[in-house]
């Protein structure tokens, strides 16, 4: 039975990294399909012009730019399936946005009850049927901006963990395996980066762009991130060195490119990945950190950082604070409780208990 | 193990300067508010010109192998005359700004001139004729006379175009003062520049206000910048008008001060970019933030910003208490946590606590210190507590393992068999054994801490370093965002020597592991 085979099985049989795994599935799920929960386009809609299937995603640009009354005239004919909250992340929800934003050249297509069925809510909407959540300050729905949440938080500390432990991995086996000089500069510089704050270096990144983007967040991060991960790479790359089925390889003739990916590299990645999962924990909150300050991504991008920080400024609704602070919490607690089985289980000195 | 420590903090100097280096190259593609198109085209282009060099943006970014100095410029405006053209025009205005400091590179070369030319070079110098207030400005703006005027101001005067000169004259001016020594300086026009701002001190009482004043008279003369001190001024005032002669010096001392040997190598290295911040670094306090003046009709002038060590020193303190609090009150409520949990180890009392913690670790510090606000709480001190909440995780959990370990070893169980109390064997015998990693775990703490210390200053409107970073970040104000990047891996770097020593004093055995490990260089 392979070490990963019998750290499967402990981590299957462990309750909390199943709560952990179910939790976080669910919110992944949530983020990677928020179309088919949140947004303005339909599912799927058969009608006389074909069958559309997802047809806000494979025409973005078409249906950004429509109002909610241009799409359901849009789709008036359709056998249409529509998502659970009608509104996308950045459908604003204008009062002024109503009546003359109707096509003018065919009135009688117009249901009769159409602009006044769908009250389109204010900024600052309270919950209401239409919205689950109510609207935030800029009358965007409050539930559709959570689901895309989800995709932001994960996305970018995935992503940023992901490069920050690829990068890692690579310099912290490097300088297991050349011991020389290049050893001793990477020690040096593993401990300067460690040390570094990572809110400091994002500021630094935010400062030479123009335009806030997601994907220099997680370069700002993972330049930070792969210290640690390189760190632990290292000592445990040296430490198997001088186990002795190093030696005993040696003895039989393998080359030390052999030993190193074969021997040494596969006890370090263990700890890697572990410290790595961790690393989203914390992750996520950085960037629920960062985006509360103003200094995420684009306002346009859904954050759950930057609707807590919009509960700051609006002491009147809770749920802009407690909505966004339970999914956060939900998304760390999950992650932490998977990372702590997942180094239970493949920590070699406990493999004999339980 | 001392001088392990201080070798350690030697070396980072060493490593501060690499810091800054990288910080700096990084920094550099900061989009600068002058490279703005919109800005750009409602600028005059001499404005915007003079602008990017206040900013430096015309220097190399690390070296300059042909750093410009007076004598480059002077031979650039005599080889732009000699060609005519509207580059004659725009190197007469030149060398009008330039002033005396090119004479003794122009006034010699008179004669490898066409007689035309010659002449025109002449009369293009009587501006500067005029503001030496010599007798015979006549001539020199008559163009059948100017050459031989020059010729002649050359023959007599040349040899007060010495430094060593200029520096007695400047110093008896500083201690004796008087109008006559003025007009000997004022004579030899840009020429005195460098000595006379070399001497400029800031005052510290009246009398420095006079020597300063003096100084800066002369300065202003023989620039044309406006910019004195005035009889009515008060001591600050004086002071912020020093201070802009010597950020105007930073700016355009190559204009007017010749290099040669030693200081031609160091004018390779100091007139670039980061020469220029470096030097503002060491001598000015890391600089002023630097503002564009948009709107010079708004009535109330903002006060001048206060040079970034200030700024820094001011707001520093507070963001240090704050990290620094929460992880000491986080550990303090931590270690008995972990002691607690370990001691139940497999009961519920452990799972109760360990998902406790994980709650706090899990909440945002935002909600959590936004809630609190709400509540009524404010300060440093609820700042500090919500910071705490999420730091209490780690340590528990840390300790929560290596008190376990700690517990089941040896020395432990003999005590116990001796018939210490389950408290006495943990707290007296386990616990030492087991603060190592925690200790170790402590000092990586406030680099983390600090991106919740920004939200919670945000949030308790606390003036620390965060409102000012973000601030930078929005205003691309990269002086600040150096020196913040500086004082954190200087921070980082005395948390790593004080961690080591912190370490050889819970466990003794240590510190030859420790020298030995990090000497190994």
């Amino acid at each position: 039975m392979s070490h990963a085979l019998v750290a499967w099985r402990r981590l299957a049989k462990s309750r909390r990294a199943v709560f952990g795994l179910v939790l976080l599935g669910l919110l992944a799920l949530t983020g990677i399909f928020a179309e088919v929960i949140a947004s303005p386009a339909p599912i799927l809609a058969v009608g006389p012009h074909g069958i559309a299937i997802l047809p806000g995603v494979v025409h973005a640009s078409a249906y950004a730019a429509r109002s909610r009354a241009e799409i359901e005239l849009l789709h008036r004919d359709d056998a249409a399936l529509w998502p659970l909250v009608r509104y996308g992340p950045n459908t604003r929800s204008m009062p002024e946005a109503m009546p003359e934003a109707m096509p003018e050249a065919m009135p009688e297509a117009i249901p009769e009850a159409m602009p006044e069925a769908i009250p389109e809510a204010a900024p600052r909407a309270t919950v209401a049927c239409d919205h689950l959540l109510g609207t935030d300050a800029e009358g965007r729905d409050l539930l559709a901006r959570l689901v895309y949440g989800a995709r932001t938080a994960l996305g970018l500390s995935l992503g940023a963990v992901l490069l920050g432990m690829l990068l890692g991995v690579a310099l912290g086996g490097l300088a297991g395996y050349e011991r020389g000089f290049w050893n001793d500069r990477l020690v040096r510089l593993v401990e300067t980066v460690d040390t570094f704050p990572t809110i400091i270096v994002v500021a630094l990144v935010r400062a030479i762009e123009r335009q806030p983007s997601a994907l220099s967040l997680v370069v700002a991060v993972a330049l930070v991130r792969w210290a640690e991960v390189a760190r632990l790479v290292r000592a445990e790359v040296v430490r198997a060195s001088a186990e002795d089925y190093v030696i005993a390889a040696q003895a039989l003739g393998a080359t030390p490119r052999r030993i190193f990916l074969r021997h040494a590299l596969p006890s370090a990645i263990g700890p890697a990945i572990v410290s790595s999962v961790f690393g989203v924990a914390s992750v996520v909150l950085l960037e629920a950190a960062i985006s509360f300050l103003g200094m995420g991504a684009e306002s346009h991008v859904a954050s759950w950082g930057e609707t807590l920080a919009e509960g700051a400024r609006d002491p009147e609704r809770l749920r802009l604070l407690v909505c966004p602070g339970a999914l956060l919490a939900a998304t760390v607690g999950g992650t932490y409780l998977i990372a702590a089985a997942l180094r239970d289980a493949t920590d070699p000195r406990l493999a004999g208990q339980r | 193990m001392l001088a392990h420590a201080l070798r350690r903090l030697l070396w980072t100097i060493p490593a501060l300067i690499g810091v800054s280096l990288i910080t700096f190259l990084f920094l550099s593609y900061v989009p600068d508010p002058t490279d703005d198109p919109a800005f750009a085209a409602r600028t005059a282009p001499a404005e915007l010109d003079r602008l990017r060099r206040e900013r430096f943006l015309d220097l190399p970014r690390l070296f300059n192998a042909s750093p410009r100095d007076v004598r480059a410029r002077a031979e650039e405006i005599v080889a732009a005359i000699d060609r005519g053209g509207p580059d004659a025009d725009e190197g007469r205005r030149e060398l009008v700004r330039l002033g005396g400091a090119t004479l003794p590179f122009i006034l010699p070369r008179l004669d490898s001139l066409s007689p035309d030319k010659r002449q025109e070079l002449a009369v293009a110098l009587a501006p500067i004729a005029r503001r030496m207030g010599i007798e015979g400005v006549d001539d020199a703006a008559a163009p059948d006379r100017a050459v031989a005027f020059w010729t002649r101001f050359w023959d007599d005067r040349g040899i007060e175009f010495r430094h060593a000169s200029v520096r007695s004259a400047v110093s008896r001016l500083v201690r004796y003062g008087s109008s006559s020594r003025v007009g000997d300086l004022i004579e030899l026009d840009t020429f005195v520049l460098d000595d006379v701002l070399g001497a400029l001190e800031s005052p510290h009482d009246q009398a420095g206000v006079r020597r300063a004043a003096a100084l800066v008279d002369v300065a202003a003369h023989v620039t044309g910048k406006d910019d004195r001190i005035l009889p009515g001024d008060t001591l600050d005032g004086a002071r912020a008008c020093v201070d802009r002669w010597h950020s105007f010096w930073t700016v355009y001392r190559g204009d007017f001060t010749f290099d040669a040997g030693v200081g031609r190598v160091a004018g390779m290295v100091l007139e670039t970019r980061y020469g220029k911040w470096a030097y503002e670094a060491v001598t000015h306090r890391f600089g002023r933030p630097q503002t564009l003046v948009r709107d010079r009709d708004s009535a109330p002038a903002p006060p001048p910003p206060s040079p970034v060590l200030d700024e820094l020193a001011a707001r520093l303190p507070v963001t240090l208490t704050i990290v620094l609090g929460a992880i000491l009150l986080a550990y303090a409520v931590a270690i008995p946590l972990g002691a607690l949990a370990a001691a139940y180890r497999g009961q519920r009392v452990n799972v109760a606590v360990m998902l406790g913690v994980l709650a706090l670790y899990a909440t945002p510090s935002a909600a959590i210190a936004v809630m609190v606000r709400r509540a009524g709480g404010g300060g440093v001190l609820a700042a500090i507590a919500v910071l705490a909440l999420a730091l209490v995780a780690a340590p528990t959990a840390q300790q929560s393992a290596s008190l376990s370990l700690a517990i089941s070893a040896d020395h432990v169980r003999a005590a116990t068999a001796r018939g210490a109390d389950r408290a006495r064997a943990v707290f007296v015998h386990a616990l030492r054994n087991a603060l190592l990693p925690v200790g170790t775990l402590a000092t990586m703490e406030g680099p983390m801490a600090l991106g919740g210390a920004f939200v919670v200053e945000r949030v308790f409107d606390l003036h620390g370093i965060g409102e000012a970073t973000i601030l930078a970040v929005q205003q691309r104000d990269t002086g600040w965002l150096m020196a913040i990047s500086m004082i954190a891996a200087l921070i980082a770097a005395l948390v790593v020597v004080a961690g080591d020593l912190a370490a050889t004093v819970i466990d003794p055995r240590l510190g030859p592991a420790l020298v030995a490990r990090r000497s190994r260089r």
